[in-house]
Order: C-alpha cells, then structure tokens, then sequence
C-alpha cells in the first residue's frame, strides 16, 4: 500500500468529518427529540429538550398495542423470504443474460427493463385485486411470492452488471476444465459477486424495514404487523380525528430508534465484509 | 363483462396534454426536479463512494456513518428536514444568518420550495453510493500500484483505470437516477403536505397522479392515462440513456 502525503491525509479526513457530520445531523435531531416531552416534540421547534427524561422509551414498551419484538420477527420473517426469492432467481436470470443467447436477448431485456419504469402505483391495483383472489388477504404470501419468480428487474440488471465486469478468461478455464454451467454460476461467480450479493442483502433489509405500503395493503390483524407498521400505528393512538392529525414525534422518535438498532447491527458486519472484499480484491490482483 | 363499456376514446390523453394546466405545472416541475436531483446525487455518491473507498486508519467508522441515509425512514428525514428548513427557527436560516445570508422562506415560499425538495432529496445518496462502493471494490489494486509506478497523478489514475473499471456499474446508476428521480413520491409527498405545497410548485408528477387515482373524485381512468404517458416519457429518456451508455460503457466481454 502506498503512502499518503501529509496535506492529502488532511485533506481526506477533514471531508470526511465534515460529511459525516451533516449525515449525523437527522439522527441526532432523532435521539434529541426522543427525550422530549409530547408537548415540546410538537410545539416550536428547539434543540434540545428541556430536560433529558426517558420516559418514551419504557413508554414504548408499556403501550398496550406495541409489541416491538413481534414485530419485529415478522418483519425478518418477510425479509429472509424476500431475499432468498430475489437472490436465487435473479442471479440465475442475470446469469442467463450474460452467458446463453438467445433469440431476441436483447428485446427480452428492453422488455424486462421496461419493467422498471412503470410507476409502483400503478401496479398496486392489478396485483391486490389478483393476491386477493388467490385468498391471500391478511397473508404474507403476497409480500414476498413475487420474488421467488425473478421480479426485481433492478436486482436482474444489478448483478448482470456486475457479472458482467468478472474476466472471460475465467469462464473460458472452467469451460476447458469441463465445469457444468451450474458449477461455474455456483462456484466461480457467486463468491465473486459478494459485494453485489451484500448490496442486494442490505438494499432488502432497509426496504423491508422501511416498507409501509405493501404490508398497509395486505396485514390487517396486529400479530401479523411489521415494525414500519408498528411504529406507523404510534401515530394513531394519538389521533384526534382527521381534522386535529396530531404526531407523538417523541414517540416516533424513540421507536424508530428502537427499530434502527437491528439494521445498525447489519450495517455494522456489512462494512466488516466489504472490507474482507477489499483484501481479497488485494489477493486476487 | 364488457371491458369497452364506457370507453371515451382518447378524451383523457386529449385533457392531459391540451386542457389541464395543473398537469403542466407537475410535469414541468418534475423535470426540473428531476434534472437536478440526478446530477447533483450522482456526483455526490460518487464522491462519497470514492471517499469511503480509500484505505485510511478508521475508515471502518466513517463508513458507518456513511450508510445512515439508508436507515432513517423517509417520513423521518421529511420530519427531520421541515425542522431544518423552518422559516421561523430552522437550523439552516440559522446557520445562514451568521454568514451573512439574507434568511429565507424555503418549503413555505412557492419560489424555493422546489429548491428544499432537491436539497432534502439529496439526502438519499445511499443506494447510488453503496453501488459505486461495491464497484470500487472489484477494481483490482494491481493495477493503481502499476500506475503509481509509471507516476500517474490521482486524477490520471481516476481517469484511466477508475471509471472505465466501473462504467457499467456508472451506466446502471445512470438510468436508475434517471428513472427514479422521475419517479419521486415518497418525500414530495410528505413535505408538499400531499398536494405540492405551496401553490402546486412541489407538486410531482407521481404526487398529480396518485391524487388523480386515490382521492376524491377518483379518477382512475385518468389516472391511468397519465401513469401511461409518464411511462412513454420514461422509455424515451431510458432510451436515450442507453445511447449514451454506449459512448461510455466498457466491458470485459
């Protein structure tokens, strides 16, 4: 590895510490909040509150529709599903696209792509009316049967640019080593992508997480709730009617801190192993 | 069942884009949006990726950070933004003030709203970033250390082995930035109150159309034309990008 002159290090560090800085501002204005009483949360906004008390967070775990630890296996729950789905058949169908030709490949995948552009919300109501046929209502199924049939384009296009970037040369020495294509997409190009993989891994995760719409659409008995859900159903307790919408943002605040603490985790051992990848990168080359 | 019954031909299409001017403001601002919405994130993730790409001691800690825009839900950081960007008491104004800036109206003035959208929009660089990292990561370093050895600046080595090593992954980035920021909902939702205030100038194309289809006086069919039209636009411009990708877009095979 080289060295750095003293002025650059310098220079790094301080964009570094500067950006990181201003990403910290939102989470801190979070934490700051959460210890605020209900009436400073929702009146003119200040700072700090006027006295760190926390009371929101034994608040969350006494509030009788709020079971943070349900919802939070459920939510896992869709998650692995989700992504074992995605993760298998998408890499086999980004496989496919880089090694086999087939007639009109590249219309298959303007077709494919095309996908993408189609704004969600239109495409909520043909699906609800179809999963509510099938009987799935206030199922999982719904949340993740699609991404055991390869549906995330935007994963498909992921990892075909990614496999896309691995040298011929190695497909062509598994080939004259009478490889199976099964054994070259299991053995050589898996490990290879686990940067793509960690990506999608942490890409899913946050959505699962952060995902209100899906779940909104499709949960409706409590025990079936995801964390998003949870959280969302904080605000209702202290719903006033529709005119009078007002939100615990003390509340909130606090459980969403709650609910970062799993995803903080995966970030955690996510950073670890890119860092692995790098020193594997340094073998490699 | 009679899936033509009460078809109106091409009224809808014919109300789009010759009779409603509320849509034409939409599209406008999503355009404008959008365009810079793109750029600005993509430059930013990519300067973030690079950053957190070099092998410094504690790099591991900042990259940490670096990932918190992915994890804070959006109906936070539009809770969080509306706070900084308050007219009265926000950080932003605030901080402006002491340098000098004359204070300003943001999300409550028609004139900067759409402004503090991109600003607040910004924030997500997450995915783009962490994309461009993954990327970084395959470069392999034999090839920066041959460089080193020849004498290559950063700039030249950024040039010559950087982005060609990650342009198939800069070209994905691309048409996702693209598409995506076209189709931005979420955080002009919640800070436009669901209806693009104020005066409609942070009124979405997404936003017009959800309202079309959802609310009162539910126009789906609408609705429907709009969500087709926008999809022709997004084709159109995903089309284009392709064209372009094929000026910058190395591949190994």
């Amino acid at each position: 590895m080289k060295t750095r002159s003293r002025p650059v290090t310098f220079f790094l560090y301080g964009t570094l510490i500067v950006t990181s800085l201003m990403l910290l501002l939102p989470l801190l204005s979070l934490i700051l909040t959460s210890f605020k009483t209900f009436e400073e949360a929702i009146g003119v906004y200040r700072w700090f509150p006027k006295q760190f008390n926390f009371n929101n967070y034994r608040e969350i775990f006494e509030l009788e529709n709020f079971d943070y630890w349900l919802y939070f296996r459920n939510t896992m729950f869709i998650f692995v599903m989700k992504v074992v789905g995605t993760i298998l058949t998408c890499t086999l169908t980004a496989y496919a696209l880089i090694r086999f030709n087939v007639k009109f490949k590249s219309l298959w995948f303007t077709i494919m792509l095309s996908v993408i552009l189609l704004p969600g919300e239109l495409l909520a109501i043909p699906m609800y009316q179809f999963y509510l046929g099938f009987g799935w209502f206030d199922t999982y199924y719904p949340l993740f049967t699609a991404c055991f049939f390869a549906t995330d384009v935007f994963m498909i296009f992921l990892f075909r640019q990614f496999f896309m970037s691995v040298p011929k040369e190695l497909f062509e020495a598994a080939e004259v080593d009478g490889a199976s294509e099964f054994k070259i997409y299991w053995r050589i190009l898996m490990p290879l992508s686990r940067p793509a993989i960690l990506t999608c891994l942490i890409l899913y995760f946050t959505g699962t997480y952060n995902e209100l719409y899906g779940p909104m659409l499709y949960l409706s008995s409590p025990s079936k709730w995801t964390m998003a859900q949870g959280i969302k159903s904080i605000e209702d307790v202290f719903n006033l009617g529709p005119r009078d919408y007002i939100v615990p943002w003390n509340l909130v605040s606090s459980a969403t801190l709650l609910s970062l603490i799993p995803v903080m985790a995966l970030f955690f051992i996510a950073q670890k192993q890119f860092m692995e990848s790098v020193a594997r990168t340094g073998i490699k080359g | 069942m009679d899936i033509f019954h009460d078809m109106i031909g091409w009224e809808n299409f014919n109300r789009a884009i010759f009779l409603d001017e509320t849509y034409h403001v939409a599209l406008r601002n999503t355009f404008r949006y959008a365009i810079a919405v793109a750029v600005l994130k993509l430059l930013l993730a990519l300067f973030a990726a690079l950053l957190i790409n070099t092998k410094l001691p504690g790099i591991g800690f900042f990259r940490s950070i670096f990932f918190l825009p992915f994890v804070i839900p959006t109906f936070a950081v539009a809770y969080v933004f509306r706070f900084f960007f308050h007219p009265a008491n926000g950080l932003v104004n605030e901080v402006g003030t002491k340098i000098g800036l004359t204070p300003s109206g943001w999300y409550a003035d028609s004139k900067t709203a759409l402004l503090t959208l991109v600003l607040s929009s910004l924030w997500g660089f997450g995915v783009p970033m962490l994309i461009f990292l993954a990327a970084l990561q395959q470069v392999p370093v034999n090839l920066y250390e041959v460089a080193e050895l020849d004498g290559a600046s950063s700039w030249q080595k950024f040039k010559a082995i950087t982005l060609p090593a990650i342009s198939a992954v800069l070209f994905f980035n691309v048409i996702l930035a693209t598409v995506d920021s076209l189709k931005s909902f979420d955080l002009a939702f919640l800070m436009g109150q669901g209806s693009g205030y104020p005066a409609n100038s942070t009124l979405l194309y997404s936003v017009y159309l959800f309202n079309q289809a959802f609310k009162n006086p539910w126009q789906i069919g609408y609705a429907s034309a709009l969500a087709l039209i926008f999809f022709v636009i997004l084709l159109i411009l995903t089309g284009i990008n392709f064209l372009l990708g094929r000026l910058y877009v190395k591949t190994e095979n």
